[in-house]
């Protein structure tokens, strides 16, 4: 074996690229990061941030992986020309880390194609060499042989694409390590002995066989010791082993000169086979013997290095002029030798088949549970499929199942939604996609299909529901997915698999946090984002019925909340506008939406309240106004009776900044009221008609105190117990039942107006809400629903009349929960009745939680990272400097995994000065790491003893404070000295190397030092 | 005078010395132990009190159960500095002059009420002290080793005496102070043998072979890095104008570190601590912080210094 050379891979040394399943993940990645920020899903976008960082961690890690092998590479023995040639590789971890997945590949010098600069070359060779251990491990690279001759072989790569397969990391040099090709003998003269003659007097033979003497010089062998005076000393220079001379002692075997002029003529290639055939022949049986070709002699002797020498000579023996090869080598082996199975062809173990599976059964969960029985019932029979495929070990569907599937789960989803476009039908078919993907689940390779599918299944979850718990999943679910990929590139024991996944993950989730800070938010969305079916929501409806607003009154769920800039409005001025309905069939109020008259005129009045108002859904077309409201977002408009409502085809942003006239008077003209649609009545309710003709005679302002004082003659019962509704709903408000809600009154009055010929309407919305003490901020729920009266005065406008204020003035005052109560169930126990404050505050938190999660995270929050900039002194920022800080923050994310060896790196650095700085007496500058956690438990711990009146004179030197201490808490003398003796010790001892004591021990003597005093100090109170 | 040095072991060695100088000098421990580290420091040692009190007694004490050859001058005001140095005087033998080696040349030179003795003869001490040799007529003469003065002086107020220049004062390592003896003790003084014979009676504890021994282990004793910045932080606390009447020299500095690994030493310990700095902080700093303060003042002045530090 020749010497070889020794390369070391450094990190600047190591290239690095995406692999194809990184390139598919980084583009399915991009589709994430723009659909987050084309539909507001800030959720998401933490998501795909949090999955960008890992992925630049993984980065980093995949370099780090390599770099700081040492690889030395040795040439292997001569081989016959067909047989493969052989080269050693040695691969050495510097640092003491383990190296996973490293693999060896050797080109071949051909090149393929048309040019071996730019097209990929031909890896004859690859070799898996799995992990590398700290010790190192050997591996062996064969290259096929064709001919006799020096055989060089291609550049040697060294590449490594753990730990998620997404980069491939890699380093190649060119080999300048032949191996000799010698040729093969030829056929049917190979047996050994045929070329030896019998005997020396052969005059036939052309070799010329020496009879020497006794005590002659034979050749060389290996030195014995005790044999220093017969070495020698030149020959063992050359073949750097100590060689001793062998003399021949008693019977000497004949040695042999093997010349090239002896040879009968011959083609010269067929002349140098049987020359190897004779040095071969030679070699066997241990007689010693010299070659002499033209131009080379080799002195007589025998043994491997001469072997090794004569072989060398024969291989390297220059080729004959236009004549390549005169042997005929044996077929080469075409195929390639030892070449492993590629990593992303192998099939999956079971138990990866299992994790999997269970990994986008719960990715794809939060979706299903959005989508009725239906749409997931294909889902789930092929997650069921699934199973059983892997519960009874059999193999994955292939062929023809894989075109009748997905056009059955097609077809299906056809026959529920009638079409395959849409939010909904598009939901499905992923989630039918991501289920077929998972049946067809046979490779590695598919792992990182699915594991985009389940981003995108996530992402689809996350247009309806933004919580939280649904953040928690996805973080859940995406960290089990590199888990999972992780399991494939390191089929390890679970605890170095599980360090690995920490490593990745941990340095990620500070990097992402940065970066949504200042990751750019679009101004608006880059292409359509329609509503294009609005979700049925459960809050105001588009008409008003009896009942439609007390069944509300069970619902907690927040409406919106508002933010009030300046001094908060009194509760009577808190109505919050929506649908104005002017039509009455009798029953039912509905709106009148479709005329195309201008938007009302509004005399502005009074003082402003000037609010930011943050809606708890997007999907309503209302936005619930304070009276009279005013705004300037493009995004909304006025409809003609008042309310505002969000245009067709636009998002609002999240925090709507309004302002409020309250005293504002709304269309004070006759010309702008349409009086036909405000005084219209439908048949029935006579005796409540009656009363109002009577009014007619009264003036207009005198008709609706008339109205007033009727309604509070019925002493009206405010209640949610409403009765059955009879024919004529008014009537039976007014005098049979005499029990309603809201809805009732204002319908009731409203008719009683009309009836008495002043035009009025209903108006429904919401009433007061609930300040939040914590936040600051009011919520208003959809308890808080409310219905009330606008009535026409000329003059005046539209005036508005709460009848229910005028019945219950506690409504208004103190708010739906208050003035009507909900009845508590009699199985409650008194101590939960007791306790409701107590939930009610925890629910109020709650709510503050939730709204800071809308604000900061779920609704991107473009305005609070302007104003977080704003506060840290950066201004308005453009995008532009936005993405250079993201990439700023992004390339310094990557040093983050190779801080931790930095750092020893230094710690080491600085220790030795120290050590140095002692040794001359100097104070030492720096202290290493260790240094600095022994100083951190020494004052940690004086800090608790101070905490437990146990304090340290500030001059008080530290033995002198042990032994107090000793004397005045005998109870706690064993954690004293536990926490305080090695502490000095290691703060003064001699010879003593920063201690290699786990951070967690010093935590542990901290705690039981505390724990200590603790009990002291309970038993002296005791 | 039975040598039993043999049979003590190096390291149980000052444990003896301690306890056989205690049977001469009752009630006084602390002091014993800062004369011992002294001398193990290699430091030059000045004992101040009222006559009467046993400062003498101590001296010689210590000298004989170091083991070391004694010599004892007493310092009065006609002494010359030839009395104490030795001089030239006529070969009769071979002709010419020839030196004739005072009592200085002695291990241990018990230098007896020191400041009553003239400037100039105090002066004389200087090169002996620092340098361990002499110079007469250009010639200088080594002084044995190991070399140590143990001085003793009365309270600078007393009548016939010279305040010792400060530069004297910075060549004496420590100054101690006996103070009278408490109740028990001056009882076991009164109820004991003479005191004299008892100081006859004393064996040595150790050879000069053996305290250059201890010596040498004294400056191996390791002194940490926070032990030399929390005694460099004293060191500048002295020196802050103001402060004190004088300041700590580097000189003291280094015999102050010396004298703590001394002490580290008494105490069984291979390395400094805080503990040792301050422990032999008083007898150490005192006299340099105030060159004319009374031994009784050290108390107070070393609390002063060592409250301008905080402790590591």
């Amino acid at each position: 074996m020749t010497e070889g050379f020794t390369r070391r891979m450094t990190l600047r040394g190591t290239y690095i690229l995406p692999s194809r399943a990184g390139i598919l993940q980084a583009s399915a990645w991009l589709l994430l990061l723009v659909a987050s920020l084309n539909f507001g899903l800030g959720v998401v976008l933490l998501l795909a941030l949090l999955l960008g960082a890992v992925g630049l961690v993984t980065m980093v890690e995949t370099v780090r992986n390599l770099a700081g092998l040492q690889v030395r590479i040795q040439a292997g023995d001569a081989v016959p020309a067909g047989q493969p040639a052989a080269w050693k590789v040695h691969l050495h971890p510097t640092d003491g880390r383990t190296r996973r997945r490293v693999r060896l590949q050797l080109a071949d010098t051909t090149p393929v194609g048309w040019s071996q600069r730019w097209r990929t070359r031909r890896w004859a060779a690859t070799v898996e060499a799995g992990d590398v251990p700290a010790t190192g491990t050997t591996l062996w690279l064969h290259l096929p042989t064709t001919g006799r001759g020096m055989r060089a072989p291609g550049p040697l790569r060294i590449s490594s694409c753990w730990p998620l397969g997404l980069f491939r990391a890699w380093r190649s040099w060119p080999l300048p390590l032949a191996v000799p090709v010698y040729a093969l003998p030829e056929p049917g003269s190979t047996k050994s002995g045929l070329a030896l003659p019998s005997t020396p007097t052969d005059g036939g033979s052309r070799y010329r066989l020496c009879t020497p003497a006794e005590g002659d010089f034979i050749g060389h062998r290996r030195a014995q010791m005790q044999e220093m005076q017969r070495i020698d000393w030149r020959a063992s220079l050359r073949a750097r082993t100590l060689l001793a001379v062998e003399h021949r002692l008693g019977i000497t075997p004949p040695s042999l000169q093997i010349r090239w002029t002896d040879e009968a003529p011959a083609p010269p290639e067929l002349r140098l086979a049987r020359l190897g055939a004779r040095v071969l022949d030679a070699d066997g049986s241990n007689t010693p013997y010299s070659l002499h070709l033209p131009g080379l002699d080799l002195p007589m002797a025998a043994g491997a290095v001469q072997r090794q020498r004569a072989l060398h000579a024969l291989a390297s023996f220059p080729h004959a002029e236009g004549m390549e090869s005169g042997v005929p080598a044996p077929a080469a082996t075409d195929a390639p030798i030892a070449r492993s199975k590629a990593a992303s062809r192998t099939e999956l173990p079971p138990a990866q088949l299992t994790f999997w599976t269970a990994c986008m059964a719960a990715a794809a969960l939060p979706l299903a549970l959005q989508l009725s029985w239906h749409a997931t019932l294909p889902w789930v029979v092929l997650l069921l499929i699934r199973s059983a495929l892997i519960r009874w070990h059999r193999p994955a569907p292939q062929g023809i199942a894989l075109v009748i599937l997905p056009l059955l789960a097609a077809g299906w989803i056809f026959t529920l939604y009638h079409t395959l476009v849409g939010r909904e039908p598009g939901m499905a078919l992923l989630l039918v996609m991501a289920g077929l993907k998972l049946l067809e689940l046979r490779r590695h390779r598919d792992l990182h299909i699915l594991n985009t599918l389940g981003w995108f299944l996530l992402l689809s979850a996350h247009f309806a529901n933004q919580t939280p718990a649904l953040a928690l999943w996805d973080v859940l679910v995406t960290g089990s997915t590199v888990y999972g990929l992780l399991m494939t590139y390191q089929p390890d024991t679970a605890g170095e698999r599980w360090r690995s996944f920490r490593r990745l993950v941990v340095p990620a989730i500070p990097l992402a946090l940065l970066l949504f800070v200042v990751f750019p938010r679009p101004d608006s969305p880059f292409w359509g984002n329609t509503n294009d079916d609005q979700a049925e929501t459960g809050g105001l409806s588009e008409q008003m019925s009896p009942g439609s607003i007390s069944h509300l009154r069970l619902s907690e769920r927040v409406a919106f909340r508002a933010h009030f800039l300046g001094p908060w409005p009194q509760r009577q001025q808190l109505y919050w506008r929506g649908p104005v309905f002017e039509r009455f069939d009798g029953l039912t109020w509905s709106s009148i939406s479709t005329l195309p008259r201008r938007p009302p005129q509004a005399e502005r009045r009074g003082t402003p309240i000037d609010y930011t108002l943050e809606p708890e859904s997007n999907d309503t077309a209302w936005v619930f106004t304070m009276e009279t409201a005013e705004f300037r977002q493009p995004e909304l408009y006025s409809d003609t009776q008042g309310s505002t409502h969000v245009r067709p085809g636009a998002s609002p942003p999240a925090g709507l900044a309004l302002r409020a006239w309250p005293d504002a008077r709304l269309d004070t003209e006759s010309s702008a009221v349409d009086f036909d649609y405000d005084l219209q009545l439908p048949e029935g309710n006579p005796r409540a008609r009656a009363m109002a003709l009577a009014w007619r005679r009264l003036a207009p302002s005198e008709r609706v105190q008339a109205a007033r004082q009727a309604l509070l003659d019925a002493h009206l019962q405010y209640s949610l117990d409403v009765p059955l509704v009879r024919e004529d709903i008014v009537d039976d408000l007014l005098f049979e039942s005499r029990i309603g809600y809201c809805e009732h009154f204002a319908s009731a009055f409203t008719f009683l107006l009309r009836a008495a010929g002043v035009p009025a309407r209903v108006v429904t919305g919401y009433q007061g809400g609930e300040r939040n003490p914590l936040g600051d901020y009011l919520i208003v729920r959809q308890s808080d629903a409310h219905a009330w009266v606008e009535a026409w005065l000329d003059g005046e406008g539209w005036m508005r009349i709460d009848p229910t204020a005028l019945t219950l003035p506690a409504r208004v005052a103190d708010g739906a929960q208050l003035s009507v109560p909900l009845p508590v169930p009699g199985w409650i126990p008194g101590f939960v009745r007791a306790g409701l404050p107590v939930w009610h505050r925890i629910a109020l938190l709650r709510d503050l939680a939730s709204m800071r999660w809308q604000r900061y995270v779920a609704g991107l929050g473009a305005r609070e990272q302007r104003e977080l900039l704003q506060a840290l002194g950066f201004g308005p920022l453009p995008v532009l400097k936005l993405v250079a800080g993201c990439a700023l923050l992004c390339v310094l994310g990557m040093g983050l995994p190779l801080l931790p060896r930095r750092a020893a790196q230094t710690g080491a650095a600085t220790r030795r000065h120290t050590d140095e700085g002692a040794a001359e007496g100097v104070p030492a500058a720096g202290r290493t790491k260790a240094e600095r956690r022994w100083d951190r438990r020494w004052r940690m711990g004086i800090w608790l003893l101070a905490q437990a009146g146990l304090g340290r004179g500030h001059d008080e030197a530290p033995l002198a404070y042990l032994t107090r201490l000793r004397a005045q808490a005998p109870g706690a003398t064993t954690a004293i000295l536990r926490w305080g003796e090695p502490c000095v010790a290691h703060h003064y001892q001699p010879a003593i190397r920063p201690a290699v004591v786990h951070p967690g021990a010093h935590l542990r003597v901290l705690l039981a030092l505390a724990l200590a005093l603790l009990r002291r100090r309970l038993a002296g109170t005791a | 005078m039975a040598p039993d040095v043999a049979l003590n072991p190096l390291h149980a060695a000052p444990a003896l010395i301690l306890e056989r100088v205690g049977q001469v000098i009752f009630g006084k421990p602390h002091q014993i132990r800062l004369a011992l580290a002294c001398i193990l420091a290699g430091g030059h040692l000045l004992i101040e009190d009222q006559p009467g009190v046993g400062k003498s007694t101590l001296a010689h004490a210590l000298a004989q159960v170091l083991g070391l050859p004694a010599r004892r001058v007493q310092f009065t005001s006609d002494l010359l500095p030839g009395d104490l140095i030795g001089g030239m005087l006529p070969d009769t033998l071979h002709g010419g002059l020839k030196f004739h080696p005072g009592p200085l040349f002695t291990p241990v030179l018990l230098a007896d009420e020191i400041n009553r003795a003239s400037p100039r003869t105090q002066s004389a001490l200087l090169e002996a002290m620092e340098d361990g040799r002499v110079s007469v007529d250009g010639v200088a003469h080594p002084l044995p080793r190991p070399f140590f003065v143990l001085a003793t002086q009365n309270p600078s107020h007393q009548t016939g005496t010279f305040a010792l220049p400060e530069s004297q004062l910075d060549r004496f390592l420590m100054r101690i102070e006996l103070g009278y003896p408490d109740a028990s003790a001056e009882r076991a003084l009164l109820l004991g043998d003479d005191r004299r014979e008892r100081l006859h009676r004393l064996h040595a504890a150790i050879d000069t072979e053996g305290l250059l021994e201890l010596q040498q282990r004294v400056a191996q004793i390791h002194a940490a890095p926070r032990v030399i910045d929390y005694l460099q932080a004293l060191l500048q606390a002295s020196r802050v104008p103001g402060a004190f009447a004088g300041r700590l020299s580097p000189r003291a500095g280094l015999g102050w570190l010396q004298g703590a690994r001394a002490w580290a030493l008494l105490d069984g310990r291979t390395f400094v601590l805080p503990d040792d700095l301050q422990a032999v902080l008083p007898a150490v700093t005192a006299h340099r912080l105030d060159p004319a303060s009374p031994a009784s003042e050290a108390p107070r002045l070393a609390a002063r210094l060592q409250q301008a530090v905080s402790a590591p």
